[in-house]
């Protein structure tokens, strides 16, 4: 597991993700980094200089504002109606009615579109008369409005229009709200004596569209006096107290408006405002999303990029285990591919080698045993010479002649026949012959018997394949002229060919058969050719399927099966 | 087979990552957007002591039943309840919108006819049977109702008896009287106690109105496309019943809605002849109480048509459909103001309404005896007269065309020639009319 790992962790395609892995987290970190200083000291620039914009056009408004209420309050004072109005108590019914008019038509065209509603009051310096522009009723006494604040800095300076703040005006449905009074005394000039007031009185609300564009989550509007006491804010804790005190992160802008006798504070709070701007799990979010969709998208990428040579280090390895059909497909980048053929084209190398160097071999063995084949053991030569020399003595002229028959035949079958394979008759004849000289020389102790089917004839065996065989049961199975049998069975079954030599000799054991089958050679012996030469010929030249088997018995006897494919004559001419 | 499942998984990966992206930005972006308004109903009237109130107490009353329902009231003049909206309205700034507003009865069809789509249809929601028919007919356009109806306007004389009776009249003698018999006890009242009878007020002309109603007639023809001043016999009538009290010095001049107000309030005119709606007004002095008497308006002599009875101002509720709370909206004044009969029989009491329906004796305090008026049964006697009342068609355009008469009267008022008056006010008022 531990060493698993290991390679997992060495190999080509960790590598390559974990590269992506960690230049994707570089790239993110960084450029957000960079990102975000820059849009930082952008957004700083940019917002500042835009409330700042924003900012001067209160000013401009709240400017034009002043000078359209100064336009009001001149129309008031130029006005004959409202003089006549305030002034004069001769006036008769008739007058009194037409002058009213005056008034309001007076009144309404110096308006400006924007202060359409304004609430006016004009108050007589008697007492006596006023005029309220709106569809209201006035809640104090004339007395309690003449004594306000407003009322008294316009009397005290009669020239200025004058602007107060105030907890509730003389209306019933301003009495309870917070205003800004705007208040100019009407006086005549060269008596200066204060025949009347002005009294425009401006709720917060009205206030509030002057600024109300201005003010946004991170940013306050104030609007301080002459007191330092802030009148009107946006900031509703703050209306009535001092400034506060505003930390680093703010942005104070500060606008004397002269007119009206007080600053106007336009606060952002920056710090707070990006804060909000960068949200920094969003930011997180984003960048992890990116990161797991290329990792996944890379690790699907360099899994199929580099299939190929993982499929080559896989084959490699089959290689180790003497494996060299597994062939590469050509597939993936051309570096791999070239790799693959090269491969392909050494495993193609080594198998014709390997080929070459069995064939070679086989050849080589097939020679050996051709050669074995073909030779006959002098010595036996020599002895059945001898034999017949014996005879001669003995003057055994059938015998003899017998005997020689059976020689030559044997010779010319084995010498002279170049045929490789020969029918089952032809063998037997030879088997025959081999046992008849054995008789002659060794006694007819060790009788053959032949039990060979009609079918198998004509088949085709090798040649001089049985007569090891039966030279080893004359040889070991009977000992010290023992006397016995040898039979020799033949028959086709299941498209084989099987042949059978049996004998009830001494028998032996299981190891001195194997002994037998691996190799011992006898002087004695016809061919050079030995049991153990046997098995291998026949698979040499039928195949692995075939070959024979030894059970013996130690002291019952042995059989020797050996099997070979059912050819007949004709059909294996051409081998 | 493998290579699959994997692309599978990447994609369900992407998948969830962008809609969880997706959902954090829409998250930010819509915390930005959020505000605390989104949960209160607004209310715009005009009054304090009549509407607003009325208001203000169906709040109280609403809030008891549904503690959770915030509805706040906003006092704000009439002009400017229309202006306001018909901003709003024409730039789209639904959230800036009121929920509820008062329409009064003269400029509805104006508003109705521009902005129909904006309002809550109520025929379904509301049972129009109750109501009177000249009422539901103004809060309507066509078969579809839009308002309901609050307060009708049935016009009256109210008087100080204590003054008309230092002067030698009885109560008597206020009953059935025609213009010139007023003028007559004016001058004598006038003699004798050194005030005058009425208010007038050059800016707005309720009185005009009232006797041309009560004539049978109005700025414009039924079709309410034609103007109706040249030749409109009622109208000249009126205005010559409106110089003569000027000139007689009858009626003092007064400017605006505070002197017209205070003049009766601090005793500076013996009477005011107005909707029934100023009852909240004149009880607002209680050092009065008793001192006051209702009668029937005066009529015209010379006007063959003329009744005792007309009708000024009255207004109804109107829900806008696109506001922030329009469905909340809809349930409180269609509870309050159209089904709650116990709510409306306490706002006679309190302010002294005249409930614009058919059958005013679903309510027990129709009959009652108000101590303010001596003991005179103040609604059940305004009522009655309701159903005497001209129908007229007001048009929808009746203080654009009185603006255009303010202005040709006063000159009227020196030269005297009432009859050009009427031809210049008819061409100015044709123009307006026509749309």
């Amino acid at each position: 597991m531990k060493k698993k790992l290991r390679d997992y962790k060495n190999s080509f395609y960790f590598r390559i993700l974990l590269m992506v892995l960690v230049g994707i987290s570089i790239t993110a970190i960084t450029v957000s980094f960079v990102v975000l200083i820059m849009s930082k000291s952008a957004f700083n620039k940019t917002y500042t200089k835009s409330q700042e914009k924003v900012f001067d056009r209160i000013e401009k408004e709240l400017n034009d504002f002043h000078e359209s209420l100064l336009e009001v309050v001149n129309a008031i004072d130029t006005s004959w109606a409202f003089r006549l109005y305030l002034n004069s108590n001769e006036m008769d019914n008739l007058q009194a009615f037409q002058n009213i008019h005056q008034m309001e038509a007076d009144l309404e065209k110096s308006k400006s579109a924007n202060m359409e509603r304004l609430n006016i009051l004009v108050l007589s310096a008697d007492k006596q008369k006023h005029y309220l522009s709106r569809t209201e009723t006035i809640s104090v006494s004339d007395e309690e409005i003449w004594e306000s604040k407003a009322v008294k800095l316009a009397v005290e300076e009669p020239e200025v229009i004058h602007y107060s703040f105030s907890e509730g005006a003389y209306t019933m449905t301003t009495k309870d709200s917070d205003v800004i009074i705007v208040s100019k005394a009407l006086y005549y000039q060269e008596r200066e004596e204060v025949y009347g007031v002005v009294l425009a009185t401006l709720t917060m609300e009205d206030m509030k569209k002057y600024y109300d564009y201005f003010v946004t989550e991170y940013t306050e509007f104030y609007l301080v006096g002459d007191n330092d006491r802030v009148f009107c804010s946006s900031d509703k804790s703050s209306v009535g107290n001092k400034l506060p005190s505003f930390s680093l992160g703010h942005t104070v802008m500060k606008r004397d408006l002269n007119y009206l006798g007080c600053t106007m504070y336009g606060v952002i709070d920056s710090q707070h405002a990006l804060g909000k701007l960068y949200n920094m799990s969003l930011l997180i979010i984003i960048c992890v999303a990116i990161g797991i969709v290329m990792l996944a998208v890379g690790s699907i990428y360099t899994r199929q990029t580099i299939r190929p040579l993982s499929q080559l280090v896989e084959k490699m390895s089959t290689l180790k285990e003497g494996n060299f059909t597994e062939y590469m497909p050509l597939s993936g980048t051309s570096e791999v591919q070239e790799l693959a053929s090269t491969y392909n084209y050494m495993l193609d190398d080594i198998q014709n080698y390997i080929k070459e160097l069995l064939r070679i071999q086989k050849e080589k063995r097939k020679s050996e045993i051709k050669a074995l084949q073909m030779q006959i053991n002098p010595h036996y030569i020599y002895n059945t010479l001898a034999s017949i020399k014996w005879l001669l003595y003995r003057n055994d002229t059938d015998t003899i002649v017998k005997t020689m028959d059976a020689f030559i035949s044997l010779l010319r079958n084995t010498i002279s026949n170049a045929d490789e394979f020969i029918t089952v008759e032809q063998e037997i004849r030879n088997l025959d012959d081999y046992i008849l000289i054995n008789h002659v020389r060794y006694g007819e102790a060790v009788k053959v018997e032949y039990f060979i089917s009609n079918g198998c004839k004509n088949c085709l065996l090798p040649k001089l394949l049985i007569q090891p065989f039966i030279e080893n049961a004359f040889f070991h199975a009977f000992p010290d002229g023992k006397s016995g049998t040898i039979q020799i069975v033949m028959q086709v079954k299941d498209n084989n060919l099987e042949i059978k030599v049996i004998d009830d000799g001494v028998g032996m054991t299981q190891e001195q058969a194997q002994k037998i089958t691996t190799g011992e050679s006898n002087k004695e012996h016809f061919t050079g050719i030995g049991i153990n030469n046997v098995q291998d010929r026949i698979k040499l030249i039928y195949g692995k399927e075939y070959g024979l088997v030894i059970d013996s018995v130690d002291g019952v006897g042995t059989s020797v099966t050996i099997k070979l494919p059912a050819r007949e004559k004709e059909n294996t001419d051409e081998e | 087979m493998k290579s699959k499942k994997r692309i599978i998984f990447i994609l369900i990966i992407l998948i969830v990552g962008i809609f969880a992206g997706g959902c954090l930005i829409k998250h930010c972006f819509d915390s930005g957007s959020k505000n605390n308004k989104s949960n209160r109903i607004v209310i715009w009237t005009w009054d304090e002591t009549f509407n607003v109130k009325a208001a203000k107490m169906a709040v109280n009353e609403y809030c008891k039943k549904y503690p959770d329902v915030e509805i706040v009231v906003e006092t704000k003049e009439r002009e400017e309840i229309l202006a306001d909206t018909k901003n709003m309205l024409s730039a789209g700034l639904y959230d800036d919108l009121p929920d509820i507003i008062m329409i009064e009865d003269y400029d509805v069809q104006a508003v109705l006819s521009a902005y129909e789509d904006e309002f809550v249809e109520l025929t379904g929601k509301v049972n129009k049977e109750k109501f009177a028919d000249y009422k539901t007919k103004v809060c309507s356009r066509g078969e579809s109702m839009y308002g309901i109806p609050f307060d009708s306007g049935t016009a009256a004389l109210f008087y100080r008896i204590d003054i008309l009776n230092e002067a030698g009249f009885t109560e008597e003698d206020m009953e059935n009287l025609n213009w010139d018999e007023y003028i007559e006890i004016g001058k004598t009242v006038y003699e004798k106690t050194g005030i005058p009878m009425l208010t007038l007020d050059p800016t707005d002309l309720p009185l005009v109105r009232i006797i041309m109603q009560s004539n049978g007639s109005w700025y414009v023809k039924m079709d309410g496309y034609k103007a109706n001043i040249e030749q409109n016999k009622a109208l000249e009538q009126a205005l010559l019943v409106f110089r003569k009290l000027l000139t007689e010095e009858i009626g003092i001049s007064v400017n605006g809605w505070n002197e017209f107000i205070s003049a009766f309030q601090t005793g500076e005119v013996a009477s005011v002849i107005t909707g029934g709606w100023i009852i909240s007004s004149i009880k607002a002095n209680p050092e009065q109480e008793g001192l006051w008497r209702v009668a029937q308006i005066p009529i015209v002599k010379e006007n063959p048509n003329a009744v005792a009875a007309s009708n000024v101002g009255g207004s109804a509720w109107y829900v806008l459909k696109n506001s922030p709370n329009s469905k909340k909206a809809t349930d409180f004044v269609v509870e309050m103001f159209a089904e709650n009969d116990e709510f409306i029989n306490s706002l006679i009491e309190e302010i002294g309404i005249l409930p614009a329906v058919k059958d005013p004796s679903i309510y027990s305090n129709f009959d009652a005896l108000d101590p303010f008026f001596g003991g005179q049964q103040v609604t059940k006697f305004l009522t009655m007269l309701t159903k005497d009342i001209p129908i007229v068609n007001y048009g929808s355009k009746t203080y654009e065309i009185e603006d255009i008469l303010e202005e040709e009267f006063q000159k009227a008022l020196l030269d005297d020639d009432m009859e050009q008056c009427l031809i210049n006010t008819q061409i100015k008022a044709q123009a307006v009319v026509r749309e």
